[in-house]
């Protein structure tokens, strides 16, 4: 497979000034060190609580802010040895050509939609960003994308307020698919959507990636809209990747405790799917001052020890070494699951309080 | 089952600007005793307004214009209960936080930042249990019963707890609360009621409840405010707990918390009967029993949790089921075409035509009355008259 973007023990940390000389005192470690191998062509989801770093890491590949330490690298068609793009500037980075080759869908369409702007000109901005598009070709450009993303020429002269939430999100992804983009980061795309538009949205981006051998990095808390979606999901903890596999084998094994108490989680309409849960204890960490050892082991059930201590990597599994975890006990955990699972047949709830 | 909620045709229309726009167009259900009904819908179908509405709090344009809420605390008296539409306003002050309490969804907006946590739960309890407080300290309870632990107050103000016990709204009290050094005579109802607060933060399960009490609420995680406005809305003990997307903001992991402690508590017998309303559809097959499926200002299905989600009737509720991702999602998921009607001219007939893959001519012209076509399973659609 084809790599796009690598990134590199990422971080970001966002300072925080205090005292009378405004000196920094501390930093909130929203992202602390991840690598990721995104290939050409894949919907890799990331997942995780709010404050984990997930909309940080969206914003960092797309250069949104300035990472504060390690690399972004990425992989062009043309140049198989990859760019350093981390610490481009903008000029560097229109030298390249990488300028619309990355875009990004944010989360509340009725705030990234300017309302003073007309439809047309929204759509347009992009093309306009990116140069070498003629009038005419931008007209002809937008016509063609609000077709695409299911809306007519009658909606080219109106305000973002005459649409309602869904609209407003198709003609930022239309916005996002201007400038034929290869990667676009969706960071929450359908969380301000009712669950039916939401269905029309996420269909429409699946026909999108089709159709344009789209890449996308699909930020969401929600995990079955991850997993309809994705191809490869990241879960993510506190500034950190915890584990991260092909959708398939992490639905199906998940290794990690944490991945496994989030899909306990998942409030389910089937009705054969309400069954025993892990209820973690207590609420995340602040990222100013992460836990030492393993970030987790503050809530979880299984910790040791060795959790408290030792940072654990992010390692392949032993059977598939596409499932990669961070958990000292990860060949323990399912065996774990189960034997809670055992004691629940006489208890019928258990819960970690 | 005895009905503690009983709504008939309820009404509520909203004057704007733009035209009339009518909310809730005959909305009946009930809820039974001892139970909990979901309520679910997307956004703008009237949820939120039905809840209001019960409790009398629809805002400014809004009108409650017909219909009645019978509401019956009691479980054994087969009585219809009150109708809380043709109650006083002092009447429905009384009964709100007491009999009926609310949880609203945005723990932020619903807690008051420059006040303490033991201060706004104890506020509920200043608020309905004054006299059992003052009793309590005046040594004149009788029953026994250690409701508040703490009890001491300076005895020099003793003749205004009598006071206050026996005529309220006495001119004199009006006068101390003026007064500058005098004005907290009554400090000790606020600190037994906090000191109650900290035994109700306890059985939520919140460590250092006793801590907690003197922060405030930016000390506090998403999860730990909704337990504190939880708190606040189980204070004064209510028979009824209505839950308007209670854990629409928090993340997956603490919503298990919440839903976990919600069901925990009704084992327990703190709540006994809980109105939920929430988008997520998962949510109410986790914590239900029975549940209403709303569309553009009408209930079109209601039943049991089971029955509505495995044998769902109408061609709405079946269309929402199938456009939730499932953890067996096989094939594509299936989208409604077109959006939610505008209320201000909602489509004739069944409001849900427009979009339905089985509208007949019928459909377009007259509402479909409720049907019943299973045991405590109510549809409104022509398909099944």
């Amino acid at each position: 497979m084809e790599k796009i973007l690598e990134l590199k023990k990422l971080k970001k940390h966002y300072p925080i000034h205090g005292g009378v000389l405004r000196r920094q005192l501390n930093s909130v470690k929203a992202l602390d060190g991840i690598d990721l191998t995104i290939n050409r062509g894949e919907c890799i989801g990331i997942v995780g609580e709010s404050g984990c770093g997930k909309t940080t890491t969206g914003k960092a590949v797309i250069k949104l802010h300035k990472s504060t330490d390690g690399q972004i690298i990425y992989y062009p068609k043309a140049e198989p040895g990859g760019i350093d793009i981390t610490r481009l500037s903008r000029s560097q980075v229109r030298k390249i050509g990488l300028t619309g080759k990355m875009q990004m869908v944010f989360q509340d369409p009725t705030t990234s939609l300017n309302p003073r702007m007309l439809i047309k000109n929204i759509i347009a901005e992009p093309m306009l960003a990116k140069g070498g598009f003629t009038a005419g070709q931008r007209h002809e450009k937008v016509l063609e994308l609000l077709n695409l993303v299911g809306l007519t020429k009658d909606h080219l002269l109106r305000y973002p307020h005459e649409f309602s939430g869904g609209q407003r999100q198709r003609i930022a992804v239309a916005r996002a698919i201007a400038t034929n983009p290869e990667l676009i980061v969706l960071d929450e795309p359908t969380s301000a959507l009712d669950v039916s538009v939401q269905a029309q949205i996420l269909n429409l981006l699946k026909k999108l990636k089709d159709e344009f051998n789209l890449t996308y990095i699909f930020i969401t808390h929600h995990l079955l809209v991850v997993k309809y979606i994705s191809t490869r999901i990241v879960v993510m903890y506190l500034g950190k990747i915890v584990e991260t596999a092909d959708t398939q084998s992490l639905f199906a094994h998940p290794l990690h405790p944490y991945t496994f108490a989030l899909f306990s989680g998942i409030p389910s309409t089937d009705a054969k799917d309400i069954s025993n849960r892990i209820v973690l204890k207590g609420d995340v960490p602040s990222p100013i001052d992460p836990p030492q050892g393993c970030r987790f082991h503050t809530r979880c059930p299984f910790s040791i020890n060795l959790c408290e201590q030792v940072e654990p990597a992010l390692e392949p599994a032993k059977d598939n070494l596409d499932h990669k975890v961070a958990c000292h006990r990860k060949d323990e955990v399912p065996d774990l699951i189960q034997d809670v699972y055992k004691k629940d047949a006489v208890k019928n709830q258990f819960a970690f309080k | 089952m005895t009905h503690i909620l009983d709504i008939k045709d309820l009404v509520t229309n909203f004057y704007t600007y733009e035209g009339v726009v009518k909310a809730l167009n005959k909305v009946s259900f009930h809820v039974n005793h001892g139970s909990t009904f979901g309520l679910v819908g997307e956004s703008g179908c009237g949820k939120s307004v039905t809840v209001r509405s019960i409790m009398q709090i629809v805002q400014s344009p809004g009108v409650i214009e017909g219909g009645e809420i019978h509401f019956s605390p009691d479980s054994d008296n087969g009585e219809t209960g009150i109708d809380l539409l043709k109650q006083t306003e002092r009447f429905m002050q009384d009964l709100r936080g007491n009999k009926i309490s609310m949880i609203f969804q945005e723990p932020n907006a619903a807690l008051n930042p420059i006040m303490t946590i033991g201060e706004q739960i104890a506020e509920s309890y200043v608020f309905h249990r004054k006299n059992q407080i003052i009793e309590k300290i005046l040594g004149l309870d009788r029953t026994g019963e250690n409701l508040f632990p703490k009890v001491s107050a300076n005895p020099l103000f003793l003749p205004l707890y009598h006071l206050a016990l026996h005529r309220p709204d006495a001119f004199l009290l009006e006068l101390i609360k003026k007064v500058p050094f005098l004005r907290n005579w009554d400090r000790a109802v606020l600190h037994t009621a906090i000191e109650k607060s900290v035994e109700l933060l306890a059985t939520l399960g919140i460590p250092n409840p006793d801590k907690i009490v003197h922060q405030y609420p930016h000390n506090l995680s998403g999860g730990m405010k909704q337990r504190v406005v939880i708190a606040i809305a189980l204070a004064s003990e209510p028979v009824l707990l209505i839950a308007d997307e209670a854990t629409s903001n928090l993340d997956v992991t603490v919503q298990a918390q919440i839903l976990d402690l919600l069901k925990d508590l009704k084992k327990k017998n703190i709540i006994s009967s809980i109105l939920l309303i929430t988008h997520d559809l998962g949510v109410v097959n986790e914590t239900c029993d029975r549940v209403g499926v709303m569309y553009a200002g009408n209930l079109c299905e209601v039943g049991k949790v089971t029955d509505l989600f495995e044998n769902p009737k109408h061609p709405y509720t079946k269309a929402l089921l199938d456009s939730v991702p499932k953890i067996r999602q096989i094939g594509d998921l299936k989208s409604i075409a077109g959006n939610v009607p505008n209320l201000v001219n909602p489509p004739l007939g069944c409001r849900f035509h427009p979009r339905c893959g089985h509208a007949m001519a019928k459909c377009k012209e007259v509402f479909p009355e409720m049907t019943i076509v299973d045991d405590d399973h109510e549809v409104a659609c022509y398909l099944y008259h």
